[in-house]
C-alpha cells in the first residue's frame, strides 16, 4: 500500500520520532509505515487521517481506483 | 499508555531480547545438543502420560493467552504484528525442521530431546523476528 505520511510530515518538519510520539506508536512503526513494511490498522489509519487533517483515502492508496 | 510500559515494549527492547536469545539457543544447539537423549523411563503407562502432558499444555496455553491479552495494550500495534508474525514463521520451521530431523536423522543421530526442541523454538522465534524486521509485516 502507497501512502503519502512521509510527505505529510515532511510539509510539517516533523521527525519520525515526534510524528510517533503524536500518534502513540513507535519511531519504528512510523518508518515501518513510511517504507511500505507495514499496513496500520485501521483505529491507526484514523488517527493519522483526523491527525493529517485529511481522509484516509487522501493519505493511503492500496493500488485501486 | 505509561511511559515506562511504552519503554519496556519498545521495537528496540525487542530487538535485544530477541538478538540475545537468538545467541542464547544457537549456542546451546551448538554445545548442549550433542549430547544423547537419556534413556526414556517406562514408568508412566502411555494414556496417563498424554493425559498429563495435555493437561500441563491446556494450562500453559490458558496462561499464555491471558498474559497476551494484558500485554496488548502496552505495545504498538507495529511490535505486535511483527511479533505475531515471527511467532508463526518459528512455529512453521520448528514443525518442518524437527519433522525432518526424525525423517531423515533420528535412526543415525539420535531424536531430539525437550530442552533442543525449545532451543529450537526460540531459535526460530528469533530467525523469523529478525526475518519480519527487516521485510516488514507486509509481504
Amino acid at each position: 500500500m502507497n501512502n503519502r505520511l512521509k510527505v505529510l510530515r515532511a510539509e510539517r518538519n516533523w521527525s519520525q520520532a515526534e510524528l510517533g510520539l503524536r500518534l502513540d506508536v513507535s519511531r519504528q512503526a512510523v518508518n515501518a509505515i513510511e517504507t511500505g513494511k507495514h499496513d496500520p490498522s485501521l483505529p491507526l489509519a484514523f488517527r493519522i487521517a483526523r491527525l493529517f487533517n485529511a481522509s484516509i483515502e487522501e493519505i493511503f492508496n492500496d493500488g485501486h481506483e | 499508555m505509561p511511559r515506562f510500559a511504552k519503554k519496556l515494549n519498545s521495537p528496540v527492547v525487542h530487538d535485544v531480547i530477541f538478538a540475545l536469545t537468538g545467541v542464547g539457543s544457537v549456542l546451546f544447539l551448538a554445545l548442549a545438543s550433542g549430547h544423547g537423549a537419556p534413556a526414556i523411563a517406562a514408568t508412566e503407562p502411555p494414556l496417563r502420560a498424554g493425559a498429563t502432558l495435555l493437561g500441563l499444555l491446556a494450562a500453559a496455553v490458558t496462561m499464555a493467552a491471558a498474559t497476551m491479552r494484558g500485554e496488548r495494550g502496552n505495545r504498538d500495534e507495529y511490535v505486535n504484528q511483527t511479533l505475531a508474525r515471527s511467532a508463526l514463521i518459528g512455529m512453521v520451521a520448528l514443525v518442518l525442521s524437527a519433522s525432518f530431523w526424525e525423517a531423515l536423522f533420528a535412526d543415525n543421530v539420535g531424536p531430539l530431546h525437550g530442552l533442543t526442541v525449545v532451543a529450537m523454538a526460540l531459535g526460530a522465534w528469533s530467525l523469523g523476528y529478525l526475518y519480519t524486521r527487516i521485510t516488514g509485516t507486509v509481504r
